[in-house]
C-alpha cells in the first residue's frame, strides 16, 4: 500500500459507520421487497434486482469488494468496437448534465 | 490548508459558493466547458458560454480572490449533432488566446456512440494542432467502464500525445489503473450517488499512490456539493495522512497539471509553490511521454 493510514484500523468510529451502511442496506432491501409484494412488479425477473443480489452475495468473498461491484455493475467493453462501429447504448445519469 | 478544485462548473453555482470556497481555503478552481441542462441551439450559443467562461467568471471569481481557469471544447453529450459540434471545434480556436484557458474539455464520451467518438477524436486533433493540454469526461454507472477503455483505445493513435499534458477524469476502483497505467492523470469526482465519496478517494490514493491524481468536486447544476474537496482533506486527516500528502493532491498535483499549458499563469497566491510544482510536472510528463 503506497500510503498507510495511521488511525487504527478497527476503531467504535469505523464499526459504528459499517454498522449504519448495513442496517441501512437491510432496511433497503426489505423495503424493495415489501413494496414489490403489494404492487405488479416482480423483483425476481429484474435484472437489475438480479445485480443487487449477485452484489451482495459477492460481499463476502474478501478484498477487492469495491472494484469487483464496480465491475459487476459495468456493461462489457469489447476490444473490437472500432471494427463492429461501436456500442448503441441507452447511457446513464451523472454529474455534469448527464 | 490551501487547494485548487480542478473540475467545478461555476456557471451553475451562485456567488455565494465563491465565497464558501474561499473561506474553505480554495485558491484556484477550473472549469471545463460542460451540457448546460439544454442543447444549445446555435455555435453561437457556443461562443457566449465561452465568453461566460473566459471572461464573466474569471471576473466573479476573483472577487472572492480565486484564479480562475478554464477548458474549451464541446461535451459529449452535445456532440451527438456532428455538424454543429464541427462548427463548435472550428470557432473554438477563437478563444484559445483568453489568459485563463487551461486547453481542451472535457471531452469524452457519454453514451459511448460512434458519433460520439468522432466528435471526440476530431478534438483531440485540435488539441495536439493548438499544442493544448486535454481533460476528458468518462461516462457513468455502467457505460464508463467501457467508455473509459475506448477513449484510451481512441488516444492509442496518437503516439506521440504527451500522457502527462491529458487527465481521465471521473475515475473510479474499476477504471483508475487503466488512466494511471498508461501514464494519464487520473481525476477523482466527489459526487454524490453516482461517483467516489471522500472515504473511497481516500481509498484509492492509499491503494495507488498520489502521483498524478487530483480530486474535485464536478460542482454543476446537479444535486453535488461545491466543498467536496475539503471534505476528502478531512476524510484523509482523520484517517492520520500526513499534512503534505494530502496538500500534494489538492494542490501540488493541480498546480503541476495546469502548468503544462503554455499560457499557465500560476494563482498569486501560490505561486511560490506553483514553480515547485511546474518543474515537478515536467519531470512526471517525461517519464510517461509515449
Ligand atoms: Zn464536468
Amino acid at each position: 500500500m503506497p500510503h498507510a493510514p495511521t488511525q487504527p484500523a478497527f476503531d467504535d468510529q469505523r464499526f459504528l459507520a459499517i454498522r449504519s451502511l448495513l442496517v441501512e442496506l437491510a432496511a433497503s432491501l426489505d423495503r424493495t421487497e415489501r413494496h414489490a409484494s403489494v404492487g405488479t412488479a416482480s423483483l425476481t425477473t429484474d435484472p437489475r434486482w438480479k445485480l443487487v443480489v449477485a452484489a451482495i452475495e459477492r460481499l463476502a468473498r474478501g478484498q477487492g469488494r469495491a472494484e469487483d461491484l464496480q465491475m459487476l455493475f459495468s456493461d462489457p467493453y469489447e476490444a473490437t468496437w472500432r471494427r463492429d462501429g461501436g456500442p448503441t447504448l441507452a447511457g446513464s445519469p451523472g454529474c455534469c448534465g448527464r | 490548508m490551501h487547494y485548487v478544485d480542478p473540475h467545478i462548473h461555476m456557471v451553475s453555482r451562485i456567488t455565494d459558493d465563491y465565497e464558501t470556497l474561499a473561506r474553505m481555503g480554495c485558491v484556484a478552481v477550473s472549469e471545463p466547458a460542460f451540457w448546460a441542462g439544454f442543447d444549445r441551439r446555435t455555435v453561437d450559443g457556443f461562443r457566449d458560454y465561452f465568453r461566460q467562461i473566459t471572461e464573466v467568471e474569471p471576473k466573479r471569481a476573483a472577487n472572492y480572490g480565486i484564479a480562475h481557469y478554464s477548458w474549451l471544447c464541446i461535451n459529449a453529450k452535445e456532440a451527438e449533432d456532428v455538424k454543429l459540434a464541427r462548427e463548435v471545434i472550428a470557432a473554438i480556436p477563437e478563444f484559445l488566446d483568453a489568459a485563463n484557458v487551461l486547453g481542451i474539455g472535457e471531452i469524452g464520451l457519454n453514451k459511448n456512440t460512434r458519433n460520439e467518438a468522432t466528435v471526440f477524436m476530431e478534438q483531440v486533433e485540435l488539441a495536439i494542432r493548438h499544442d493544448e493540454t486535454i481533460l476528458i469526461h468518462t461516462p457513468h454507472l455502467a457505460d464508463k467502464l467501457r467508455g473509459t477503455r475506448m477513449i484510451i483505445d481512441m488516444l492509442s493513435d496518437f503516439p506521440s500525445l504527451d500522457r502527462g499534458r491529458v487527465v481521465i477524469d471521473h475515475v473510479e476502483e474499476h477504471t483508475i489503473r487503466h488512466a494511471l497505467d498508461a501514464g494519464y492523470w487520473a481525476g477523482m469526482t466527489l459526487y454524490p450517488v453516482t461517483k467516489c465519496s471522500p472515504e473511497r478517494a481516500c481509498d484509492l490514493v492509499e491503494l495507488y499512490g498520489s502521483e498524478r491524481l487530483l480530486v474535485n468536486s464536478a460542482g454543476d447544476w446537479g444535486p453535488s456539493r461545491p466543498v467536496a474537496v475539503p471534505d476528502f482533506i478531512v476524510a484523509m486527516r482523520a484517517r492520520g495522512h500526513a499534512e503534505h500528502l494530502i496538500e500534494k493532491v489538492v494542490l501540488d498535483n493541480p498546480l503541476a497539471l495546469f502548468s503544462r499549458c503554455r499560457r499557465y499563469v500560476p494563482p498569486t497566491r501560490v505561486a511560490d509553490r506553483a514553480g515547485a510544482a511546474a518543474g515537478n510536472a515536467r519531470g512526471v510528463a517525461a517519464s510517461h511521454r509515449a
